[in-house]
């Protein structure tokens, strides 16, 4: 968070921050860099260049790249640079880590993700997410409603200000869809929404959908699940 | 203590997604939508109010905008903040991250000796979350982002509890220093009634460029490093089957057969 912005300030160049894709625009004079962020939330595509610095610079939102695998004869020319840091550059210092392993399944870890949104209140709570999650080995994520509410820890938020994930299922519980939560799973493969409300942005974004009551829903589709698997 | 928080105007991230317009590569404001205060800042400023309360401390909010933007000013003040001041002027007009950092820490080094600048960790528009660093950077500081506590040592030791991938680390550093505020540090206070009645009484200086000298030539629109190629809503790529069924159960059974079909379980 700090670091490109103070290298981008020391080289006198722009910087693109938590950037969600990169691409060559080959068309000018020079070929440049545009990188595309999401503004607003999520509301708005944002395309941004640096066309007359050198080097272009970016920075790229976790969860947000496939990662390649490993080539393993590939080679490449490491450089070394002789630095010159001595105590006096340490001004902010490190006096301990503390490790909050979340309990549960890894967000940017899972195949699957069930999350859930304010529409769980009227249902009798997130414990509906927790099942649905269990019975498909998935792991559990919400929205900020959700983790305001107290039901999740903040690093199990998914949107523009928690987590990006892209996981093979998605399923949305109870969030009608604002814009700063779908910005943070738009990339999975296959979206599900559940929700009470048919006119709910949530099924803009989704592969399939269901309407109806969460509380009865949900219950029956563990059942289901529970014989199928 | 002196603490500046450095707060922005947006427009209100909680509006729906249908109510956005772009025309001509701009957000056209919804009419009936009020600006707010970025909701990041506003923890920024709930941080700076924490401090003062345990340990003492002045408080300053700063804004770089139209003069409109004094009402970003008055809600901190309405919050418990004890002055304001709104950085206007025509040269302004455009900055980037860059030049915006700049004009603050013009404007931070003539307020009385700030001994700690919070920000808050993003703006909730552009959401790069680059002023904070780049302040630090012009004013040769430490800085520490995504801060979810903040607490004043003995011996005038700032203790920074960061929040890093599956935890946080603890910092400590010597003031001055820049420290960005991450949502974990919780909800910012309402203002209370008799807070909004203060800041309302209370004068709020505009500081054009004469007050701050900052160099023209890094301000505005002019100076910027990074272009906006386009602004468009993006498009909604997935075409959405409703599945079918009378009852709770039955949905269940045909999303069920559906999932195996897809292969998804």
């Amino acid at each position: 968070m700090d670091l490109a912005p103070r290298v981008a300030a020391k080289v006198k160049t722009g910087l693109t921050a938590h950037c969600t894709d990169l691409y060559i625009d080959k068309a000018g004079d020079k070929p440049q860099l545009i990188a595309v962020v999401p503004g607003w939330g999520g509301n708005l595509m944002v395309k941004i260049a640096c066309p007359e610095k050198r080097p272009q610079m970016a920075t790229v939102k976790p969860g947000v790249m496939e990662k390649p695998d490993r080539v393993k004869d590939r080679q490449g020319q490491i450089i070394r640079i002789e630095t010159n840091i001595n105590d006096a550059d340490f001004r902010a210092r490190t006096i301990e880590i503390i490790e909050e392993k979340p309990s549960g399944i890894p967000l940017d870890e899972a195949d699957i993700i069930v999350a859930g949104g304010w529409g769980l209140e009227s249902v009798g709570g997130f414990e509906l997410v927790e099942e649905l999650a269990e019975v498909l080995g998935g792991a559990v994520g919400g929205t900020r409603p959700a983790v305001d509410k107290g039901w999740l820890p903040e690093e199990r938020m998914i949107g523009s200000s928690g987590k990006t994930v892209s996981p093979k299922f998605f399923i949305s519980a109870g969030a009608s869809g604002a814009m700063h939560f779908t910005t943070g799973f738009l990339k999975s493969k296959v979206i599900l929404a559940i929700d009470k409300n048919p006119k709910a942005p949530i099924f803009e974004v989704c592969d399939l959908g269901i309407v109806g009551d969460l509380g009865k829903i949900i219950p029956c589709l563990v059942g289901e699940l529970k014989a199928a698997t | 203590m002196n603490i500046v928080v450095c707060v922005k105007q947006v427009l209100d991230p909680e509006i729906p997604a249908d109510k956005f317009r772009v025309r001509a590569n701009q957000v056209v404001p919804p009419e009936e939508v009020a600006p707010v205060i970025n909701p990041y800042d506003a923890q920024a400023i709930e941080a700076a109010l924490r401090l003062k309360e345990k340990h003492g401390a002045k408080i300053t909010a700063i804004t770089v905008g139209s003069p409109d933007a004094e009402d970003v000013v008055r809600r901190a003040l309405s919050m418990g903040v004890d002055e304001g001041i709104v950085l206007s002027d025509d040269a302004f007009t455009g900055s980037d991250s860059s030049a915006t950092a700049y004009i603050l820490a013009q404007a931070i080094q003539k307020i009385d000796a700030a001994d700690l600048i919070l920000c808050g960790r993003e703006a909730a528009d552009w959401g790069v979350g680059l002023v904070g660093p780049l302040i630090a950077e012009r004013l040769n500081l430490p800085v520490i982002t995504l801060a979810k506590n903040i607490e004043l040592l003995d011996g005038n030791i700032l203790k920074v509890e960061q929040v890093i991938p599956d935890g946080y680390q603890v910092l400590e550093v010597s003031p001055p220093a820049v420290v960005t505020v991450s949502g974990e540090i919780g909800l910012p206070r309402l203002p209370t009634g008799m807070g909004i009645i203060t800041a309302a009484r209370m004068e709020i200086p505009v500081w054009t460029n004469q007050d701050i000298n900052a160099d023209t030539s890094l301000i505005g629109a002019n100076a910027v490093h990074s272009t906006l190629v386009s602004l468009s809503i993006p498009e909604r790529e997935r075409k959405c089957e409703i599945i079918s069924g009378e009852t709770p159960a039955e949905l269940a059974t045909n999303l069920t057969a559906k999932l195996k079909e897809l292969g998804l379980i």
